[in-house]
C-alpha cells in the first residue's frame, strides 16, 4: 500500500504497522494535537504539517528501521547511523514529508520521560506529554503557538487523560527538573501574550489564558525535588536548556 | 503590545550528541599528558633540547593548527573532517588517499603503541602493588603479554565505541574527573616529598614489588648515565629545542583528534566554540606538564627519571645484547615513582587505578575518530556502502572497527615481535604513527589556505569570513604558519640529517611500511572509481557537493 497523501491517515497507517508487528508508536507535535483538537482547524490557529513525529516507546530502533522503508519511506542513513540510538529521520519524497521518530526517549530542549505512558492513548502520547512536548521549547515559532493554543483552548485540566490535559502529570514532571519548569513557565508567558494576536473570539482567548492561569499557578504551589531546588539555587546563571540544530535534509 | 518575539525555527532539530565540554575533553585525553606524554617523553632521553620550552614553543605553533581545524570545522562541521574538507576542496583522490593513511591505515600501528602504554601504567604497577611480581614482570617484558593486552584493549575499545557516542562521553568524562584526581594525588605527593624520602621509598618500593636489586637509585643513575641519557628539563639551546619537537609531538600534535567527529558535537559551525575547546585542552595540558615536570624535578629528580627512562629504553631498543637489563626492571612510570613517596599498598593501588583512567578515558580515540573517515567515505561511495553499516541490536559499526581492530592486531603481532622487514625491525617505527598522520595534517592545512580563494562562496558564507588578519583570512595565515611547521616536522623525519628519529629514508621497514599504506590507499581509490563508473556513478560530481548531515 502506498503512501497516504493525507497525513492523519498515513499516522494511523504506521502507527497500525507498527501494531502488527508489536512495536508502540505513538505520534506527537502538531499532527497530534490536531487529532485531538477540533481548533487546529480553525482559520486562526490552522497550520501545515511538514513532518510527522512519533515517540517509540522501546529501544530497539533497528526494529523501525526494518518497518518505514517497507512503507514507503526513505532512510537519511548518514543521520541515523550517527543518531540511531535515540533518533531517526525517515523521508515521503512524494509528499514532501519526513517522518521523526524519538527511539526510548524525549531530548529537545529538555529531557521529558514521554515513553512511560505513551500507552495510554492509541494514537498520540497523552494531552499531558503532548502540551509538554510544545512548552519545553525555548524558541517557539509560529506553528507552536498555535499548537498549544488549539490544545488549551479544546481541553480543560483535570485529572485523568481522557480528552483531559492531565495536571498532575505536567506538574509532576515539571517539579523534578528546574529547568523545564523554567521554560514552561516562559513559554506560558509567551503563548498568552501571542494568543492575543490571533484571529479568535473573545470567549475563546479567555479559555486560553484562564487555562494558563490554571497551569502556571499549579505549578506554582507543586512540591518540588531536592534536584529542583538545588538547580533553581543556581538560576539563570546557568544555561538551563538545550538548543536543538537543524538538520539539513539530504 | 508583545514583548516576546517568535523564532524561525524550521523543523523539529537535533540535540547533538557531545557538549563542548566533551569535546574539549577529547582533546585533552587526544594530548595525554599521562599516556602519550610520559612514553614519548620518557624515549627521548639522548635529545639535548629542553622539555619544559620544549612543550611551551611546541604549544605555540600547535595553536596555529587549532585555528586551522577550528575555522575547517566550522566551514564543514562534518563527520570525516579530514577526508570531507581535502576531498571537496583539494579534490577526492589527495583527500581519499591521505585521509585514509592518515585516519585509518596508520591507526593499526598505534593498536601496539596504545597496549604498551596500558601495559605499563596499567598491568605492571597494579600487579606490582598487588605483589604479583612475576605476574608483573611477565607483563612488562615479554611479548606475549603484550600481545595480550593488545588484544584486550581491542576488545575494550570496541565496547567502548560500540555503547555509542553519549556513553562515550559518559565514560570519558568520568575518567576525565578520576585521572585528574589521581594526578592531583600525585602532584602532592611529589609537592611535599622530598629527594631524600624518594630514593628511601624507591628503594623499599622497586626492591619488594619489582625485585629490583638493592642500590637501585644509585644503579640506575650509573646505568642511566653510561646510556647517554642527557635531556635538560630546562635550557635555552633553541637548535636543540627545534629538534626534539619531532619527536615530542607524537604527544601533543593532536588536539584535533576530535575533528572528524564534529558532525556530533553541538554547536560545531561556531568557530569560537571549537578553538577555545582545543585550545584549552592544549594550553591545560601543557601547563599541567610543565608543572608535573617541576614537581618531578624538585622531589624524584629530573636526572633520576631522565637516567631511568635511558637506562629502560636503551636496554629495550638494544639489539646487540651488550645493553644491560635496567636495574629498576619495569618502564619509570613517573605516576609509580611518586607514588614510591608511600609504602602503603592501598593508597598506592587507588592512586595507580585512578591514573589508569587517563588510559580508559583515552583508548577510544584510537578507533572512534577513525570510524567517521571510514563512513564518510562509504557515503561518497568510495567503499561498499556496508561499511556505513552497524550491526542493529548493539548498534556497532562493525565493519568500520574490523577494518581498524583486525589490521591492527595483524601489525600488533608484527610490531610486538618486532618483524624484520627489508632487514630493519619493525618496532624502529614507532614515530611513523606520527608522521603518516602529519601528512594529512598538511593535506588538511593547504585545503584550510586555499579554502578562501577556492571556496569563495563556502567561506563567504561561513562564520569564519570575519576573522582576518592585515585583510588575509587568518586561516589562511595560520595555515601558512602550521604548514611552514609540519613541513619542518617532515623533514627531520624523512632526512633526519642527525639520526635521531629512526624513521628516515634509510630505514627500509620504514619506507616499506608507509609506501605499502600510500600504495594500497591509491589502489583502493582506483578500483573504486571504475567500479562506480561501471555502475553509473561519476564521484567527481560527488565531490562537488558538501555530504548531508
Amino acid at each position: 500500500m502506498p503512501i497516504l497523501p493525507d497525513a492523519l491517515d498515513e499516522a494511523r497507517r504506521i502507527i497500525a504497522a507498527g501494531a502488527e508487528q508489536k512495536l508502540t508508536l505513538r505520534l506527537l507535535g502538531g499532527l497530534a494535537i490536531k487529532m485531538h483538537s477540533p481548533s487546529a482547524n480553525h482559520r486562526a490557529l490552522v497550520r501545515s504539517y511538514p513532518d510527522l513525529d512519533f515517540a517509540f516507546a522501546g529501544k530497539a530502533g533497528y526494529k523501525i528501521e526494518a518497518l518505514l522503508p517497507p512503507l514507503g519511506y526513505e532512510a537519511n542513513q548518514a543521520f541515523n547511523l550517527f543518531n540511531g540510538a535515540h533518533r531517526l529521520l525517515f523521508y515521503d519524497t512524494g509528499n514532501e514529508r519526513q517522518i521523526d521518530v524519538f527511539v526510548g526517549s524525549f531530548h529537545m530542549c529538555h529531557d521529558l520521560p514521554i515513553t512511560e505512558r505513551i500507552a495510554l492513548d492509541p494514537l498520540t502520547l497523552p494531552l499531558a506529554e503532548l502540551l509538554l512536548t510544545k512548552l519545553q521549547i525555548v524558541q517557539l515559532n509560529e506553528k507552536d503557538i498555535r499548537d498549544i493554543c488549539a490544545l488549551l483552548l479544546d481541553h480543560p485540566f483535570g485529572e485523568s487523560d481522557d480528552e483531559t490535559i492531565n495536571l498532575k502529570r505536567v506538574t509532576e514532571v515539571c517539579a523534578g527538573d528546574w529547568g523545564l519548569w523554567k521554560t514552561v513557565n516562559v513559554s506560558l508567558v509567551k503563548v498568552q501574550e501571542f494568543c492575543d494576536a490571533y484571529d479568535l473570539d473573545v470567549p475563546s482567548k479567555l479559555t486560553i489564558i484562564e487555562r494558563i492561569n490554571v497551569l502556571r499557578l499549579a505549578l506554582g504551589d507543586v512540591p518540588k525535588t531536592v534536584r529542583w531546588k538545588v538547580r533553581a539555587a543556581v538560576g539563570e546563571k546557568l544555561q538551563w536548556y538545550d538548543l536543538p540544530e537543524e538538520v539539513k535534509r539530504g | 503590545m508583545s514583548t516576546s518575539t517568535l523564532f524561525l525555527r524550521k523543523a523539529t532539530g537535533l540535540v547533538r550528541s557531545w557538549s563542548v565540554f566533551d569535546a574539549f575533553i577529547y582533546a585533552f585525553f587526544s594530548i595525554n599528558l599521562v599516556t602519550l606524554g610520559f612514553y614519548i617523553i620518557s624515549q627521548m632521553w639522548f635529545l639535548n633540547g629542553a622539555i619544559i620550552p620544549m612543550l611551551i614553543l611546541s604549544a605555540v605553533f600547535i595553536l596555529a593548527e587549532v585555528v586551522v581545524y577550528a575555522g575547517l570545522i566550522a566551514v564543514m562541521p562534518r563527520a570525516g573532517g579530514d577526508y570531507v574538507w581535502q576531498s571537496r576542496i583539494l579534490g577526492g583522490g589527495i583527500g581519499f588517499v591521505l585521509a585514509v593513511t592518515g585516519w585509518w591505515f596508520i591507526l593499526w600501528l598505534w593498536t601496539p603503541l596504545y597496549a604498551d602504554m596500558l601495559r605499563h601504567i596499567f598491568f605492571v604497577p597494579l600487579l606490582g602493588i598487588l605483589g604479583q611480581q612475576s605476574a608483573a614482570l611477565w607483563f612488562a617484558w615479554q611479548p606475549n603479554a603484550w600481545m595480550l593486552v593488545c588484544v584486550l584493549m581491542s576488545v575494550f575499545v570496541t565496547i567502548v565505541i560500540a555503547m555509542g557516542m553519549k556513553t562515550y562521553a559518559t565514560v570519558q568524562k568520568f575518567c576525565f574527573w578520576v585521572g585528574n584526581a589521581g594526578l592531583l594525588i600525585c602532584c602532592l605527593f611529589l609537592l611535599f616529598g622530598n629527594n631524600q624520602a624518594f630514593q628511601a621509598g624507591l628503594e623499599a618500593n622497586a626492591t619488594k614489588l619489582f625485585g629490583a636489586a638493592p642500590g637501585v637509585y644509585a644503579a640506575t643513575m650509573a646505568a642511566g648515565q653510561a646510556a647517554g641519557g642527557v635531556t635538560p628539563l630546562m635550557g635555552v639551546d633553541i637548535a636543540a629545542i627545534f629538534l626534539g619537537m619531532p619527536y615530542l609531538v607524537f604527544f601533543n600534535l593532536w588536539p584535533n583528534w576530535g575533528a572528524t567527529l564534529y558532525g556530533e558535537v553541538k554547536g560545531a559551525d561556531d568557530f569560537r566554540r571549537n578553538f577555545t575547546g582545543m585550545a584549552w585542552a592544549l594550553i591545560a595540558t601543557t601547563v599541567l606538564a610543565v608543572i608535573f615536570f617541576l614537581l618531578v624535578a624538585k622531589t624524584i629528580g629530573w636526572d633520576f627519571l631522565t637516567n631511568a627512562n635511558a637506562a629502560y629504553w636503551s636496554y629495550r631498543w638494544d639489539t646487540t645484547g651488550k645493553v644491560a637489563a635496567p636495574p629498576l626492571d619495569i618502564w619509570p612510570y613517573p605516576a609509580l615513582l611518586a607514588m614510591f613517596l608511600t609504602t602503603n599498598p592501598i593508597l598506592q593501588f587507588i592512586v595507580v587505578l585512578a591514573m589508569s583512567m587517563w588510559f580508559f578515558g583515552w583508548a577510544g580515540t584510537i578507533f572512534l575518530s577513525s570510524t567517521r573517515v571510514i563512513f564518510a567515505a562509504a557515503f561518497d561511495r568510495l567503499l561498499p556502502e556496508a561499511v556505513a553499516t552497524i550491526e542493529p541490536r548493539t548498534r556497532t559499526p562493525i565493519w568500520a572497527l574490523a577494518l581498524m581492530v583486525i589490521p591492527g592486531l595483524i601489525v600488533s603481532a608484527l610490531y610486538v615481535y618486532n618483524v624484520p622487514i627489508g632487514g630493519t625491525g619493525f618496532a624502529s617505527l614507532t614515530l611513523a604513527s606520527t608522521l603518516v598522520i602529519a601528512v594529512t595534517y598538511l593535506g588538511s592545512t593547504i585545503a584550510a589556505i586555499l579554502l578562501p580563494y577556492t571556496k569563495k562562496d563556502l567561506y563567504e558564507a561561513s562564520p569564519i569570513a570575519k576573522y582576518k588578519i592585515a585583510g588575509i583570512p587568518l586561516i589562511s595565515v595560520m595555515g601558512t604558519i602550521f604548514g611552514l611547521f609540519l613541513m619542518f616536522l617532515l623533514y627531520e623525519w624523512i632526512i633526519d640529517p642527525n639520526g635521531l628519529y629512526g624513521i628516515s629514508y634509510k630505514n627500509t621497514a620504514s619506507v616499506y611500511f608507509m609506501g605499502a599504506m600510500y600504495l594500497l590507499a591509491v589502489v583502493i581509490y582506483v578500483v573504486a572509481k571504475l567500479v562506480r563508473k561501471s555502475q553509473g556513478v561519476d564521484l567527481n560530481l560527488v565531490y562537488k557537493e558538501i555530504p548531508v548531515e
